[in-house]
């Protein structure tokens, strides 16, 4: 079963090798096979994982001598499956074949390239979310801008080379300090185990640098999530992104930058330190503690929620309307996070799947109105149910997810982030109560693109007008048949996208008590502190003392004449 | 007084070094740009081989021995694009190649 | 009780979500005029089922005499999330059994309704789909065992709603309207769901009953014990959850100031007017305080609250309604004021009365509604009734079905409405004399403009629109658009309907039922108080009453002979409105059409709806959007400008660098580099 993670990486990225011996055509084939099968080792792996399990239940690599290891540094090509990442890695794997399925009605160029990064930026994604090696997790989390540089910056928009720049610049600068913490971490820890890095983090370093390491990784992830002020990324390199960059951008790329904050910030730097009074730092004669910091953050996020939702609402490009209102969710996502009780982080894991399927599968929907009418301007569109009824079901549906009508998966996750930060002690009723506005205003603006997009009377620009010369060359020809150049309702492939996102819709929102039992073990292992593994507390405490009882020696030797007590201070 | 000295070397080497480096910074012909580099190398070299007689030892002979094959392959080199450079703008001016700074 | 009927109920909800998606998924095309059956069999079954749960109830509760009944069904575990957990269950008690029964059973009648007001038209199948997605919603809101399953069927009516006020969705009025009546709802919803969140919070469950009644797991038995059982902060909490339910309440049954979107609504087909924003989802905030009554009755404020809001939003209601001309409006705005009327029952102590008035109202005010469909339906879309008079001949049967209706609106004594109205009316006068008189005022007013708009209708000299309105939805209108094959037949039946028949069996008989409900309805509860006793063996009533008694002392007993003066009272005032409505309005119209005139400033004010619409709009909706505009440039020039400042440092540097340092000269290069070597040189030997 082990060896099923790794192929589970290795098959897409030797199918993204040998993309390059096909013919364009046959590329499209190939790369929905091999997602397929990647998606088929996924489906195998979930059944065979032992639910109710806290740690991996499945794990690969990581003892010494296994394959890869470079005892010297620490590091090993360790791989494992907790509930958390198997949800996350299942969400990837279902996600990725419907892009690239859809992909085969938009990329008319270069497809083989395209397909091929595609491959890759499935095996960075999935990696990063098995990886239990820090430095695997980065090289993974990192590997997942080329790709995606390439697929912003080839296939994009009118403004796509700008976008792709941003988009890698912005993240790489970000993650730049978080390789630093990562670094810090494993040449301190003498490893880059994750284990082994927590524990230390935990039981071996020091309030102020768990904080500073705390700040280093967030530096990375927060840029990747978005956080509030970190997000201007996000809307241009969602706009400018072809479709199925776009899902996988929303669906899963952003998770990467929550999933790390869970499963990698939190349990470095606030794991049992989140209500201690310890002042961990200064700011303009302010003593930072991190109970503050949690409220400083949780304050980001809640501008994050009502500042992207107000802003999405008044946008005229729909795609860049939702590419806002991620902003807004993962507002909610993160702001769950940090109530760091079961409550909260059970509706954050949810919310970044439920966001993967309903955000998605909006993105899927907005691009198959831009494949038609090529034009993605609220003013252009509208009465598109008139045109398209059975697009116009889709679309109203995942909009109702996305707005968390209960039944649907939107309400579990929202409802329970909210609620957690509501009962959380370090967040409290107020952080809860201004959040719940940002329910009102979701509605607003999802309503205010649905009224204008599906509902009202039908408005389409003219088939003539937009600039494909091949269509307006034909549509000379059969301008007297006016009503057969008019694009039609979506097709079978099509549907055959949209469907299994809708029954996830539903299942997950009348049905999630089986995903969400799985994941409680794995949550509860991350907030507790390793200190209470066996055997550790006790070495881990003699070592300290020894240390500091080694520094004292050699300062006193060094500066013979300082008083010793002064080296308390 | 007749002896000649450790520093009676260096000071002629040390002449030499500093004749090519005046010249270098001066002279805008390629040619002479590029003599005045010899200069300095050859004043660099007598400071080698001076320390190496000072100290009794042949590295100093053979650190100069491998600077003169170096400055023999980069004069080839360079005196060839010289030439290629000579041929396209007709000048020997070295600022005539200045949008070279990219 | 018989248990298959609890063991089974969970079909009640899921035939009509079934029905939905077949004729929704399914009935499309060619199938299409067909689409109503499988919501018929739902909703039909769901009825069945509600009145044998209810049969099933009265003799379970008439056998434990006077005992509280309640039974919880638990199906699933919905979700769970530490202590958070939800089941989707079901809780039955004497409330939910007639709350069933309102649903399922207008439900049904509607449904039967409408598959002849709606034939012919182009989403046909939708309207039956959304039909039927609408009484699962609500059968779930009035069955769920916990507050969260309350919401779901909440925002799940609230999204029907929505979906049944756009039906016309080309009609950019429609689109609007139904826009607004979600986003009016969801303000409420807000309040509701912290309310729910506190809920959790100070009592740890919100399930009502838990285990089962008096087992004491139940938020609601938690909450309704004594009060020296409760911690500090489950007391402040309590002073904070009623007003935040309250909010969803006054949201969902549009009382003032979340009123503003049920006059909109009328956009919608007039069953949905009917069903959706007359009969049933409107009350869904009564049924919400009534079943929560004990988490509102410890907090007086709370309760006066109510009952204020309720009395202003039926005086508000009542007084719009006055200057309204458009059939459909003139009823959305008595809903407002009806619903007013039973808030004040809750806000004062009488939930009896209050879920009385609600059942009372569900009959005759369907009846009304579809009355007006038929009119609008014979008039080609007509509802102005500045431009119809003396129908009477035109829609014989309507009339009497209509005349039956506003008398019970009316309150004219021995129809439903006069019973249960008069019910509200005596309690809120013993609760306080002024709340009393402004419900009688309104009453009056009921009367009057319910009997202005039926002497102008169809009393008079006949007149008779001709040509059809603008956003006439005949199905004529269809066959421009309609690209499917059978559009000729529907000429066949529909159109030549409005020629022929303007009064088919398929929408009468219906009505019939209504009416005889609207008669009737009222001996449910006088003059023996058979309703109150049976809702009184609910749960939530007796603890509601027992925290009543605990806290504020038994209630005095009601005089039986004053109750009959107070009935003789109101019966006058009914009398008079109607007298008044008949002089102004048939005898001497001219003198009616003058009156606004004399009181021109009031008249205004009424007919601008108090300019609630635009002070919303104005001083809420512009400013967030220029909030909102302000942060999208705020977003590109502040935040992005400091994106591109860090980006723009290395930048000037490299420029710095490029027009100092590197300007080409071979003996510039050389110099710097000589100069840093010196530099280097100094520092190495420490001569610097």
């Amino acid at each position: 079963m082990e060896y099923l993670l790794v192929l589970l990486i290795a098959v897409p990225l030797v199918g993204a090798a040998l993309t390059a011996l096909l013919s364009g055509r046959s590329a499209r084939s190939w790369a929905l096979g091999v997602s397929g099968v990647t998606l088929l080792l996924g489906i195998i792996l979930a059944c065979n994982f032992s639910y109710g399990h806290a740690g991996d239940a499945i794990t690969f690599g990581g003892e010494p001598g296994s394959l890869f290891a470079l005892p010297e540094i620490g590091f090993s090509l360790s791989l494992g499956l907790d509930a958390i990442s198997l949800w996350l890695m299942v969400l990837t794997v279902a996600l990725t074949p419907l892009a690239i399925w859809f992909s085969w009605g938009s990329i008319a160029d270069r497809e083989k390239e395209y397909y091929g990064w595609m491959l890759v930026l499935l095996a960075a994604m999935v990696g990063a979310f098995i990886a239990r090696d820090l430095l695997l997790f980065y090289i993974f989390f990192e590997l997942t801008l080329i790709p995606m540089f390439f697929i912003i910056g080839i296939w994009g928009g009118s403004q796509r080379r700008y976008a792709a720049a941003k988009f890698f610049l912005f993240t790489f600068a970000g993650s730049i300090f978080t390789l630093a913490g990562v670094l810090y971490l494993g040449l301190n820890a003498d490893s880059f185990a994750f284990a082994d890095v927590f524990r230390y983090a935990q039981t071996q370093a020091t309030a102020n640098e768990r904080f500073w390491l705390l700040l280093a990784f967030l530096a990375g992830l927060a840029v990747k999530v978005p956080l509030f002020p970190m997000h201007t990324w996000l809307p241009l390199a969602h706009t400018e992104a072809p479709t199925a960059g776009s899902v996988i951008l929303a669906g899963v790329l952003l998770k990467l930058g929550t999933y790390g904050l869970l499963a990698i910030a939190l349990p470095v730097g606030l794991a049992g330190v989140s209500d201690s009074p310890e002042v961990v730092g200064h700011l303009f004669g302010w003593d930072i503690t991190v109970p503050g910091f949690i409220k400083f953050l949780g304050v980001l996020c809640v501008i994050g929620i009502i500042y992207g939702a107000l802003v999405a609402w008044v946008q005229q490009d729909i795609k860049k309307l939702v590419a806002y209102s991620s902003v807004s969710h993962l507002g909610f996502c993160v702001l769950g996070l940090l109530a760091l009780n079961t409550i909260g982080m059970q509706g954050s894991v949810l919310y970044m799947i439920n966001h993967g399927i309903s955000t998605g599968a909006m993105f899927l929907v907005i691009g198959m109105i831009y494949d038609r009418y090529h034009t993605r301007d609220i003013d252009q569109l509208s009465g598109l149910a008139k045109r398209m009824p059975i697009l116009a079901f889709f679309f109203i549906l995942f909009t109702l997810s996305s707005i968390g009508l209960p039944g649907t998966n939107g309400f579990v996750s929202e409802f329970l982030s909210i609620l957690g930060a509501f009962t959380s002690d370090n967040l409290g009723i107020a952080f809860g109560a201004v959040g719940a506005l940002g329910v009102i205003l979701g509605a607003v603006y999802m309503l205010h693109m649905a009224a204008r997009v599906i509902w009202g009377p039908l408005k389409v620009p003219d088939a003539h007008a937009h600039g494909d010369p091949a269509k307006a060359a034909a549509g000379d020809d059969a301008h007297h048949d006016h009503a057969h150049d008019q694009p039609g309702d979506i097709g079978g492939r099509e549907i055959a996208i949209l469907v299994p996102l809708a029954l996830a819709v539903f299942f997950l929102g009348l049905y999630p008590t089986p995903l969400m039992r799985s994941l409680e073990p794995a949550l509860q292992r991350l907030t507790s502190v390793a200190v209470v593994e066996p055997a550790a507390p006790a070495d881990s405490a003699i070592a300290v003392a020894e240390n500091q009882a080694n520094i004292e020696t050699i300062a006193s030797a060094v500066i013979a004449d300082a008083p010793v007590e002064h080296q308390h201070d | 007084m007749n002896e000649l000295v450790l520093q009676h070397y260096l000071a002629v080497g040390g002449i030499l070094f500093v004749i090519g480096l005046i010249g270098f910074m001066t002279r805008r012909n390629l040619i002479v740009m590029f003599l005045c580099t010899e200069l300095m190398f050859q004043g660099c070299a007598l400071n080698l081989i001076a320390f190496g007689a000072y100290h009794g030892n042949l590295g100093g002979q053979v650190f100069t021995i491998m600077v003169l094959v170096i400055a023999a392959a980069e004069a080839s080199l360079a005196l060839g694009l010289v030439v290629l450079l000579f041929r396209h703008k007709h000048t020997l001016d070295a600022n005539a190649w200045r949008e070279l700074k990219g | 009780m018989e248990t298959f009927l609890l063991d089974w109920s969970i079909l009640i909800p899921l035939l009509p979500l079934v029905g939905a998606i077949v004729s929704g998924l399914l009935m499309t095309g060619q199938r299409k005029p067909a689409a109503h059956w499988p919501i018929w069999i739902g909703v039909g079954y769901a009825a069945v089922h509600s009145l044998l749960l209810l049969y099933g109830m009265i003799s379970h509760a008439s056998a434990a005499h006077g005992q509280a009944v309640g039974f919880v069904e638990p199906y699933w575990t919905w979700f769970a999330a530490g202590d958070f957990v939800i089941r989707w269950g079901y809780f039955f008690d004497p409330l939910t059994t007639v709350m069933l029964c309102v649903v399922c059973g207008i439900g049904f009648l509607i449904t039967v309704f409408a598959a002849g007001y709606m034939k012919g038209e182009a989403g046909y199948f939708r309207f039956f789909a959304y039909l039927g997605l609408f009484i699962f919603s609500m059968t779930n809101l009035v069955m769920g065992e916990n507050l969260i399953m309350l919401y779901l069927g909440w925002e799940g009516v609230g999204v029907c709603s929505y979906l049944l006020i756009g039906y016309y969705y080309e009609k950019p009025a429609a689109r609007e309207a139904a826009k607004k009546a979600f986003l009016v709802n969801r303000v409420g919803d807000f309040g509701f769901a912290l309310g729910i969140m506190l809920c959790f919070l100070a009592f740890g469950t919100v399930s009502y009953f838990g285990e089962g009644v008096g087992t004491g797991t139940g938020l609601l038995e938690i909450a309704g014990g004594a009060r020296e059982g409760l911690t500090p902060f489950q007391i402040t909490a309590l002073q904070w959850i009623p007003f935040l339910l309250m909010l969803g309440a006054f949201g969902k049954s549009a009382q003032f100031p979340l009123h503003v979107w049920l006059p909109d609504a009328m956009e919608g087909p007039t069953p949905v007017s009917a069903l959706i924003h007359a009969a049933t989802m409107v009350t869904a905030g009564v049924y919400m305080i009534a079943r929560c009554g004990t988490l509102f009755v410890g907090n007086e404020a709370a309760m006066t609250t109510v009952a204020t809001v309720g009395a202003i939003t039926a005086l508000l209601g009542a007084t719009i309604a006055l200057r309204q001309f458009d059939l459909k409006k003139v009823f959305a705005y008595s809903t407002i004021s009806q619903l007013g009327f039973m808030f004040v029952a809750v806000g004062v102590l009488a939930p009896v009365a209050g879920v009385f008035h609600l059942v009372t109202h569900a009959f005759f005010k369907a009846l009304l509604f579809l009355s007006s469909g038929v009119v609008m339906h014979a008039m080609l879309g007509h509802l102005d009734m500045r431009k119809m008079s003396g129908l009477k001949h035109v829609l014989p049967k309507t009339r009497w079905l209509m005349l039956i209706g506003c008398l019970a609106l009316a309150g004219v004594p021995l129809l439903s409405g006069f019973f249960s109205k008069d019910e509200i009316v005596a309690a809120a006068w013993h609760r306080h004399v002024a709340l009393g008189a402004v419900l009688l005022f309104t009453a009056f007013l009921t009367a009057y403009y319910t009997f202005r708009l039926y002497f102008r209708v169809f009393e008079g000299p006949q007149l008779v629109p001709t040509t059809p309105a603008e956003d006439h939805h005949a199905p004529a209108d269809d066959h421009a658009h309609s690209a499917h094959g059978h559009g000729h037949d529907d000429h066949g039946h529909g159109h030549d309907a409005h020629h022929h028949n303007h009064e088919p069996a398929i929408m009468i008989v219906p009505l019939v039922v209504l009416a005889i409900g609207a008669v009737l309805a009222g001996y449910l509860n006088f003059p023996v108080h058979a309703l109150g006793h049976f809702l009184d063996q609910s749960p939530s009533y007796q603890q509601t009453e027992a925290l009543a008694h605990s806290l504020y002392g038994e209630p005095e007993p009601t005089d039986p002979a004053a109750h009959y003066a107070f009935m003789g009272i109101s019966a006058a005032i009914a009398i008079v409105g109607i007298a008044l409505a008949y002089w102004l309005h048939l005898k001497d119209r001219r003198r009616g059409e003058a009156l606004p005139q004399k009181a021109a400033p009031i008249s205004r004010l009424l007919e601008a709806k108090y300019w609630i619409d635009e002070i919303y709009q104005g001083y809420i909706v512009e400013p967030l959007r220029w909030i909102g505009r302000a942060s999208f440039v705020f977003d590109r020039f502040v935040i992005d400008g400091l994106v591109w400042i860090v980006g723009f440092v290395p930048q000037l540097g490299a420029f710095v660098l490029k027009y100092t340092t590197q300007r080409g000269y071979l003996q510039g290069y050389a110099v710097t580099m000589l100069l840093c070597i010196a530099v280097i040189l100094l520092l190495i030997f420490g001569l610097w």
